[in-house]
């Protein structure tokens, strides 16, 4: 088995016995989109389906919105909480140390540990973004409108939003490798409100539909301005640095 | 006899403080090697080099004839730091099996076996490490070190923060390491009693320069003050005392508790000059011996004689 996922592989092992912590994050995501598809609903939803013949364009976008905070709110707070943990804990504790001073290289322990917080977070959205199109489609749409779906909208929530993530959470596992876990947790913690925020209301105020392709386009330019804008820490990143920040 | 680690002229800054200035020293293979110093003195950043994991600014160093950031050194270097970098939510079985995995051990069920029995952690196998008391932690380090079966173990203050009972099987352990396994151990302590109970060999390091190296043996013979006690039957008199300091022949330099100490070895004077003019002063000796220099002499001798210099 490669480095990589050797050290994936027990880093979910290890998350998985935080079982209070996986409890209580899981159960602030469900309030949070839950809150969130209430309030899109009182605001969006329900106003348009009580016309006699309702805007289309309109319930895309309000599915897109609530399908992208779905996506958006579950694998940023798990990401946040579990990226903060493995790096506060680990560096603490002398797990980093010990793992640098096997042949595991430091690329593959960053890799490895990204990873593992980003898959567990992916297959958490995946799931919720499944589940909130189905339960909305079901309440909402089945009858007259039919299923509200475009394909950008899955573009965006299950290929763009886990892309954009995959690129935070490398962003802040590096930051908080060679600098301080604290500065990279309030990283990870500013981006998810601001980002979701900036989005939603490019999506309400504009012409810029959630459900559009540019939407998915803008995602995914963030996800490359992140990576270009990690090049600079990733050629810090030795094992030197690492130590000395311990 | 085969060097199994070679540092020579190693030096390190950190920030602007020079942290290691010239260090060097061999450990051969089959020694237990102590490498002995104050806290701040440049153990841990020495350790840190050997491992890896920081880069000497000058110098060599070499593991088993290898540069130890080759990852064919690295599978036959054993370590436990401080911290331990245990995974507290983990069984202890979990852990060593992280790390056998890492190291690509063959049978790893049976060498994480064979790890807990050898450091007396069978019976916790399966209890996670959260919930393991200090001494524990550091056996089961100890453990993780020796989990692929690696020629040389790097131990960073393997018994600091576990108590005496503890302390007592460590050392246990690492003498069967090292005797039984046949591996060549370096290992950081400040804790003099623990280095001369089972260090063959020392080095002694402050303020980033070795002060001290070589046989324990040896620095104690060229470097100690042996003596030899002088036990008498009743307090002995003021004038008598002034006069032993004017007799410059006969070495004495204390006296406390009904002893009298005298210098010993090369040039010193011989037991029965000294016992013959206490007998002619009428002094009733009860018992005469030789007393070796400790570590803790030796020690304190040099980081204070290192003090004089720096003032």
């Amino acid at each position: 088995m490669s480095n990589i996922a050797l050290v994936m592989k027990f880093a979910i092992k290890n998350q998985l016995r935080m079982i209070s912590t996986t409890v209580i994050t899981l159960t602030i995501t469900f309030i949070c989109v839950a809150g969130v598809i209430a309030i899109v609903a009182a605001l969006l939803l329900n106003p348009e389906m009580e016309k006699t013949v309702p805007d289309m364009s309109v319930l895309e976008n309000a599915m897109g919105i609530i399908l992208f905070c779905a996506s958006f709110i579950s694998i940023g707070i798990y990401s946040s909480v579990f990226s903060y943990q493995s790096l506060v804990r680990e560096k603490a504790g002398g797990n980093i140390q010990a793992l640098l001073a096997t042949p595991i290289s430091t690329k593959g322990m960053w890799l490895g540990k990204s990873l593992a917080v980003f898959l567990p977070g992916l297959i958490f959205t995946v799931i919720m973004s499944i589940v909130a199109f189905i339960v909305l489609n079901l309440i909402y749409f089945s009858g007259d409108t039919g299923f509200i779906f475009t394909s950008w909208m899955f573009i965006s929530n299950l290929l763009a939003v886990p892309l954009l993530y995959f690129a935070v959470t490398l962003f802040v596992h590096i930051i908080g490798l060679v600098g301080k876990p604290v500065t990279a947790n309030v990283i990870g913690q500013i981006f998810l409100p601001v980002m979701a925020n900036v989005m939603i209301q490019l999506a309400v105020r504009s012409s810029l539909g959630a459900g559009s392709w540019l939407f998915a386009v803008i995602l995914l330019g963030t996800a490359t301005v992140i990576v270009i804008g990690m090049f600079p820490a990733y050629r810090n990143m030795t094992t030197e640095r690492i130590i000395l920040s311990l | 006899m085969n060097t199994a680690i070679h540092i020579e002229n190693v030096s390190k800054k950190l920030g602007r403080r020079q942290v290691l200035k010239n260090v060097t020293f061999d450990v051969n293979s089959g020694d237990i090697f102590g490498y002995l110093g104050p806290n701040g003195a440049g153990k841990t950043t020495t350790i840190r080099i050997l491992l890896g994991l920081l880069e000497a600014d000058s110098g060599e160093l070499n593991i088993l004839g290898q540069n130890i950031r080759l990852a064919s050194t690295r599978m036959r270097v054993g370590f436990a730091l401080d911290p331990d970098g245990l995974y507290n939510t983990m069984t202890a079985t979990d852990n060593l099996q992280y790390y056998a995995e890492i190291y690509a051990v063959p049978d790893p069920a049976a060498r994480i076996r064979r790890v807990l029995e050898m450091v007396g952690l069978s019976d916790r196998a399966d209890d996670r490490t959260g919930t393991y008391s200090k001494g524990m932690r550091q056996r089961l380090s100890l453990a993780r070190a020796m989990v692929h079966n690696p020629e040389v173990l790097i131990l960073d203050e393997p018994t600091a923060g576990v108590d005496p009972t503890g302390q007592i099987d460590i050392r246990k352990i690492l003498l069967d390491i090292a005797r039984v396994e046949k591996k060549t151990v370096l290992l950081s302590s400040h804790n003099l009693d623990e280095v001369q109970r089972i260090c063959n060999r020392i080095a002694l390091i402050d303020r980033g320069e070795i002060k001290m190296y070589g046989e324990l043996k040896d620095l104690r013979q060229k470097m100690g003050r042996s003596s030899i006690v002088v036990e008498v039957s009743s307090d002995i008199s003021q004038s008598l005392i002034d006069n032993l300091k004017q007799q410059t022949g006969l070495g004495f330099f204390d006296y406390s508790s009904n002893n009298l100490f005298f210098e010993s070895g090369e040039g010193a004077a011989e037991v029965s000059d000294i016992i013959s003019y206490l007998a002619g002063q009428g002094v009733k000796i009860e018992k005469v011996g030789r007393r070796e220099a400790s570590l803790e002499e030796l020690y304190s001798t040099i980081l204070k004689e290192a003090e004089t210099v720096n003032e």
